[in-house]
């Protein structure tokens, strides 16, 4: 809350003007202008620091537009163009077998081709019941199945690994990994 | 001389995060436009976009998240619904778990035609698996060391193991057993491997996992651990029934021990039995054969 003034400042001035000046006491004066010494000293200690911050404004522009200018496309294209690739893994040539005498195409789809009905096809073998389908894969876990007719996915039958996926239903797995660990690109 | 070297501090300092940064919009950016592509004019773009550009800054794969845009978009959902589940994936690849195991099985979920509320229910449940399993990982490949593939792998056989039915429980039981023995993360990742198999023939997470922890802890081989699977397959073939089947596991999970104590004692130990006799065959469960080597990669 503002207080209202209950005086005028002219009037004030005026009576501070009507004061009698006194001296100062020779100690008090002396001890004020020690002080204002010793900051001042202080103040020119810190100036060698802060001056070169202060001149080298120009500098540091030119600085910050040369990097923007150089640094950042560059730096970009060599992370880009040496960027850690991930180090080969083993690759398993896996043959895929579905036995359907009645099937009319049968597709391959899993983890490996983002589920895609339109990228594995399996051939039927001869005039017989058996499509079958080959196909290079890297080390891993992979969940399977194959579409039949285009209209249904049904797990690998001759698999006995089968997870149930978080929707209730049931795909095949596959495990691509042998027992010892990789060792660079051997 | 010194407004060189500030020059070149500055290019250092400033230049390494403003280039990432300027990567990082510049991938932004060509998400962004990918999903006017994808999308066109469809109203909630802009809640996706903002996923989108959240999920490159947490450093995200621009072309993972953007290949699971356009398989969202071919199972024509909702791009406010892609944009949650972008963000449940931002946020468990800020803690270290990679996006391919959530987007891999919510476009599974797309494919078989999963519904919009069940998908956003199983995300939750998705989320806490994902965590448990990175916890445990972390444990198994920061004490014991093992590569970035080790750590994927380790990952995503305890996430498929607890898609198999494994409780926590179970997990940490193992995990436990294994950090006791000072196991690799690759040893682990075996011991997760033949319990996989063994559930694929019918044993219960619960028996595989008192089996394959005593067999942990008596310091069974791998080698005759792998040999499991094989002997459930000859006991089923025998006719025997399942709980035979797991005492004689049991029994099998003893007797290192039990050769180990004969042998000191009389000097007649049998030595290791348990021979694996289905010999190489393909992965677990009898799926697809490999044939394949592990060759020397791409």
């Amino acid at each position: 809350m503002k207080r209202k003034k209950d005086y005028d400042d002219r009037d004030l001035r005026r009576a501070f003007s009507s004061l009698t000046r006194m001296e100062a006491p020779e100690r008090t004066v002396r001890e004020l202008s020690e002080r204002l010494e010793r900051e001042q000293e202080g103040l020119e200690r810190r100036k060698p620091a802060a001056a070169p911050l202060l001149r080298i404004r120009r500098e540091v522009l030119f600085a910050v537009f040369a990097t923007l200018l150089f640094a950042v496309p560059l730096t970009y294209l060599v992370t880009k163009r040496f960027a850690a690739e991930k180090a080969p893994s083993r690759t398993y040539v896996v043959r895929f077998i579905y036995e359907d005498e009645n099937a009319r195409s049968v597709h391959l789809v899993g983890d490996f081709n983002s589920w895609r009905s339109s990228e594995i096809i399996l051939e039927r073998v001869g005039d017989s019941k058996l499509w079958s389908a080959e196909l290079t894969l890297e080390e891993g876990l992979y969940k399977y199945g194959f579409l039949v007719n285009e209209t249904y996915i049904v797990s690998d039958p001759l698999s006995g690994l089968k997870v149930k996926d978080s929707f209730g239903n049931e795909s095949s797995l596959m495990v691509l990994a042998d027992g010892k660990r990789r060792g660079g690109s051997s | 001389m010194k407004i060189m070297k500030a020059i070149l501090l500055l290019f250092i300092i400033l230049g390494i995060p403003l280039s990432a940064s300027a990567g990082s919009d510049h991938e932004a950016a060509s998400v962004a436009s990918a999903v006017d592509d994808i999308y066109g004019d469809r109203g909630g773009t802009v809640e996706l976009k903002v996923a989108l550009s959240e999920a490159v800054d947490v450093g995200m794969p621009s072309e993972a998240v953007e290949g699971f845009v356009r398989e969202a978009a071919r199972s024509e959902r909702d791009p406010g619904e892609v944009a949650e589940y972008i963000r449940a994936a931002s946020d468990l690849f800020s803690d270290g778990i990679p996006e391919a195991l959530l987007f891999n099985t919510l476009i599974e979920g797309f494919v078989k035609g999963v519904g919009r509320e069940e998908m956003q229910r199983s995300v939750g449940l998705l989320r806490s698996k994902l965590r448990f399993a990175s916890k445990i990982t972390a444990k198994h490949t920061v004490r014991r060391g093992g590569g970035r593939s080790d750590h994927e792998l380790l990952l995503s056989a305890l996430f498929h193991t607890m898609n198999m039915g494994y409780a926590e429980e179970n997990l940490k039981a193992l995990s436990k057993a294994a950090g006791e023995k000072n196991l690799t993360s690759r040893g682990f990742f075996n011991i997760l491997k033949v319990s996989m198999e063994l559930s694929g023939l019918g044993i219960r997470p619960a028996r595989v996992t008192a089996i394959m922890e005593r067999s942990i802890r008596n310091g069974t081989s791998m080698r005759q651990m792998s040999g499991y699977p094989s002997f459930v397959r000859e006991g089923r073939e025998k006719g025997l029934a399942d709980n035979d089947i797991y005492s004689f596991l049991m029994i099998k999970a003893d007797e290192v021990l039990n050769s180990e104590k004969s042998s000191s004692g009389t000097g007649t130990g049998s030595g290791q039995s348990a021979s694996p006799s289905g010999g190489k065959g393909g992965p677990p469960g009898g799926g697809p054969s490999t044939g394949g080597s592990p060759g020397g990669g791409k």
